[in-house]
């Protein structure tokens, strides 16, 4: 028996729901390669532009095509990372409307890992692979020693970019409990990061990059990406900065979790 | 049936999916934000990308940005939700009753489209002052309006065509649902909304002009910033023309297809 | 000690109010104008173990909100709650374990699976000792009927079988209590039956302390020794069924079918209420008349055919009662 309340028991937990929850799922065997490739797709369609224009023009604000590679191949395995289990979080509008969240209210698990694990939409798996695959050629083809430092920090810079954007959407998220609609801001906070964190920071000026990296989409791909690229002395912002960036994910994904926490006692349940 | 009874059923149809749209202009409104930071994302690039040069390829940075610009509006414009729509109808068996009314399933579609047109066009106009001050739209080329108008009536006119034949599949399949924006994302790219296509290289730029996206926004704008001039934007206004009936002829054979095959398995 | 334990409990529901007009979804999402309603209204009370208590009272009195911040769902706006030694929306993982909760409207069964499923699925959440599981399982197919179901779909279960499936889904774990809202509305008699005699069973031979809400006076007359009435987010009555009964309806009535037809029926301590067709309705009070002085000064009088003594229903009672609160 693991101990209640851990995270070993949110895990067995996990588990069992999403085993649940495959089981109920029919013909997602049948979608699951078309809607990852669809999400694949999607997600690269903005690198292959980039990659026809730095083919006739060499180089952005200094950056050739293969270290916008490791950007984006950084920012869309972040991406994945927490997209794949967190994508049910846009159903949470859905569980609050209807009441449904209460069933996950009076079950010994954390009622995060049961939205997580309420139904299996595997769609942004794509994300993820295509980011891997991405993030796997251009570090193959970028000028980096590979060292065990630089691979670690690499690590810690994908989880902590997934905690950045994991941590900015749970928050806006939790914005569902005060019965008020978060599925539009979430996506326009989703488009801004996909817009704008696939590109050097330096392409936005100085104030631009002081923009994003509060916002702080900087943090998930640009100044880790910088610091492993040597590209630190070009940056708009502090240098410091740019090393603490996985600090930064697990910052913001902390006091994410603990908003979520408190905006659940603004539950109301359906109807009275 | 007289020609004002049948334009009084269509103008029917469009009006109440004008009050239906505008039900929902605050989405609308909402929605406009990301192609907002698109296009000044798109100008900034361009921006950093053309550095120290002035002109390449005979371009000046002031006329990509114009295109960029204009480009993401164009594209914009041409975005509707047809596809959502005919999934949900299929899926809760609705497309009975809409079959059964006295103007034909694709002339609803077509209806539709007006509508939405009706209501978006005017609120895309809303991001006329992020395009001009932020990205950089200048003006048109001169001579250029009066192709530039009906190119980009063709160009929506292609574009509905094709999103048509895109919805049709939902005739087939129900499972493909968020293929809508994957296809406004994809259509960004193949339309040379994102990257024109002077500056792709050969082998793309062939393939793109092979296929009719190119007719929907790459054609006009190309027209507006002075691109295609006199004979050639003439020139290319007949391609559009072609494109239309091919796309127009393709989409009534395979709704034909479809709305048989609704009738012979039910909806 | 109490095993339920509120005291000045209140629960304030804020909604915003909805701007009308152009723009109105964005203004709504800025507006700082709300709306404040008290679902519950100062509410103290204690259950001891093993109890079996109806919480009952009209549509939105708050019996819903109650039990609702009982379970861990809502969070109160103010007072003490303290459930088995949880404070549940603090501690909701352990207050679950403590706790059965079945929603009549609203199942807690995974709609895609068949019911055993279901079954399984709880047992490993709630890490039930597999021979109690087996044990616990069979005596429940047993009792509910639910053998022939087993192996269906929740989605495709009808309601009285799902709501079958639902207590028993609540019981697996052996908690503490059960909270029960509303279990029998829309089921038909045999179901409602089955479920009655369930929960029955579970709080005679476990000592499982059951909260019933319900807005069928049968329920309750059936299983509930202890009521608590509310209203308006206030605790009105709280106590047995009978003293209750005998303040809000201290008379029975005498049928009786004499072999002569009468208009009226001269007994004293008893009042005449209606009478057709030789069968006449004797209103009384047994503290001052017993029903047995009563037959025998009848049928001294005049011959008996038939009789029967009917006792006023709870729900007449309880209507009663909160019609007397609303005149004053």
């Amino acid at each position: 028996m693991t101990v209640r309340g851990s995270i070993a028991w949110q895990l067995k937990a996990a588990g069992i729901l999403f085993g649940g929850a495959l089981r109920g799922t029919a013909q997602y065997r049948a979608n699951l390669f078309l809607t990852m490739a669809a999400g694949a797709l999607f997600q690269t369609t903005g690198f292959l532009a980039l990659w026809v224009m730095l083919a006739r023009f060499g180089d952005i604000a200094g950056w050739t095509i293969t270290d916008v590679a490791l950007l984006y191949g950084i920012r869309l395995t972040a991406h994945g990372v927490w997209a794949v289990p967190f994508n049910q979080l846009m159903d949470v509008e859905h569980f609050v409307r209807e009441g449904t969240f209460d069933r996950f209210l009076v079950r010994p698990v954390n009622p995060l890992v049961q939205l997580m694990t309420s139904r299996v939409r595997l769609n942004t798996l794509g994300d993820l692979v295509a980011g891997l695959v991405m993030l796997g050629v251009a570090m193959s083809h970028v000028d980096v020693d590979w060292t065990f430092g630089k691979l670690a920090f690499l690590l810690a810079a994908l989880l902590g970019g997934a905690m950045v954007e994991g941590g900015i959407q749970l928050g806006l998220s939790a914005i569902a409990f005060r019965t008020l609609g978060s599925a539009q801001v979430r996506f326009t906070v989703d488009s801004v990061f996909n817009l704008y964190g696939n590109y050097p920071g330096s392409v936005f000026g100085r104030a631009g990059q002081w923009a994003l990296t509060i916002l702080p989409v900087a943090f998930v791909a640009y100044l880790p990406t910088a610091v492993l690229l040597g590209r630190t002395g070009e940056l708009g912002v502090p240098r410091i900065l740019a090393y603490l960036s996985p600090l930064v994910g697990a910052a913001v994904f902390a006091i994410a979790y603990a908003f979520w926490r408190r905006q659940i006692r603004h539950y109301q349940g359906a109807g009275s | 049936m007289t020609l004002t009874g049948w334009a009084n059923a269509r103008w029917a149809f469009t009006s109440s999916r004008v009050r239906t749209v505008y039900a929902y202009r605050t989405d609308v409104l909402i929605w406009l934000f990301a192609p907002a930071m698109q296009v000044v994302l798109q100008a900034a690039l361009w921006r950093a990308i053309y550095g120290e040069r002035a002109i390449v390829d005979g371009v000046p940075l002031a006329m990509m940005t114009t295109y960029v610009s204009l480009a993401a509006i164009q594209h914009l414009i041409g975005w509707d939700d047809t596809t959502d729509w005919l999934i949900e109808r299929v899926r809760d068996g609705k497309i009975g009753t809409d079959m059964a009314r006295p103007v034909g399933l694709l002339s609803q579609q077509v209806c539709g489209q007006v509508a939405q047109l009706l209501v978006k066009a005017p609120m895309v106009v809303l991001l006329l002052p992020v395009v001009v001050f932020v990205s950089g739209l200048g003006a048109p080329a001169p001579g250029a309006v009066g192709p530039y108008v009906l190119s980009t009536l063709l160009g929506w006119m292609v574009s509905c065509c094709l999103t048509l034949l895109v919805a049709s599949v939902a005739f087939w399949t129900l499972e493909l649902s968020g293929m809508e924006f994957l296809y406004f994302v994809l259509s960004g790219f193949l339309s040379g909304t994102l990257v024109p296509l002077w500056v792709m290289p050969d082998w793309m730029r062939v393939i793109l002009e092979w296929l009719p996206w190119q007719s929907v926004v790459y054609t006009p704008v190309a027209i507006y910033i002075g691109r295609f001039e006199g004979a050639r934007a003439w020139e290319a206004i007949g391609v559009q023309l072609l494109w239309l009936v091919l796309v127009g002829g393709l989409v009534r054979l395979v709704w034909r297809r479809a709305v048989h095959r609704v009738v012979v398995q039910g909806g | 000690m109490p095993l339920i334990e509120t005291a000045a409990l209140v629960k304030e529901f804020k909604r915003v109010r909805r701007k009308e007009g152009a723009f109105a979804g964005v203004r709504t999402l800025f507006s700082r104008d709300f709306e404040t309603t008290r679902a519950v209204d100062d509410i103290s009370f204690a259950v001891e173990p093993g109890e079996l208590v109806g919480y009952l009272g009209p549509n939105g009195a708050g019996k819903s909100t109650t039990i609702k911040m009982l379970t861990g769902i809502l969070t109160p706006t103010s007072g003490h709650l303290d459930v088995a030694g949880v404070t549940p929306w603090r501690q909701r993982e352990r207050n679950a374990r403590n706790i059965g909760v079945v929603f009549g409207q609203r199942s807690q069964l995974w709609w895609d699976l068949p019911l055993i499923d279901s079954f399984r699925m709880i047992g490993r959440l709630y890490e039930v000792p597999k021979d109690r599981y087996r044990a616990n399982l069979d005596r429940f197919v047993d009792i509910l009927g639910m053998g022939s179901f087993m192996d269906t779909p929740v989605r495709q279960l009808s309601l009285g079988q799902r709501m079958r499936g639902d207590l028993a889904a609540a019981m697996l774990y052996e908690p503490k209590i059960l909270y029960l809202d509303e279990p029998t509305v829309g089921l038909d008699v045999i179901a409602k039956e089955r479920i009655r005699e369930f929960v029955a069973e579970l709080n005679r031979d476990t000592g499982t302390t059951v909260l019933l809400t319900t807005h069928d006076m049968d329920d309750v007359e059936r299983l509930c020794r202890r009521l608590i009435l509310i209203d308006h987010g206030k605790v009105l009555y709280d106590g047995p069924v009978a003293p209750l009964k005998e303040h809000y309806a201290p008379h029975r009535e005498l049928v009786v079918q004499l072999a002569a037809e009468t208009d009226v029926v001269d007994i004293d301590g008893a009042e005449t209420v209606k009478a057709e067709g030789g069968r006449v309705w004797l209103s009384f009070d047994p503290r001052e008349t017993p029903a047995a002085r009563l037959i025998a000064a009848v049928s001294a009088k005049y011959e008996i055919t038939d009789l029967s003594i009917t006792e006023p229903d709870l729900e007449g009672v309880i209507r009663r009662m909160y019609l007397e609160r609303e005149s004053r």
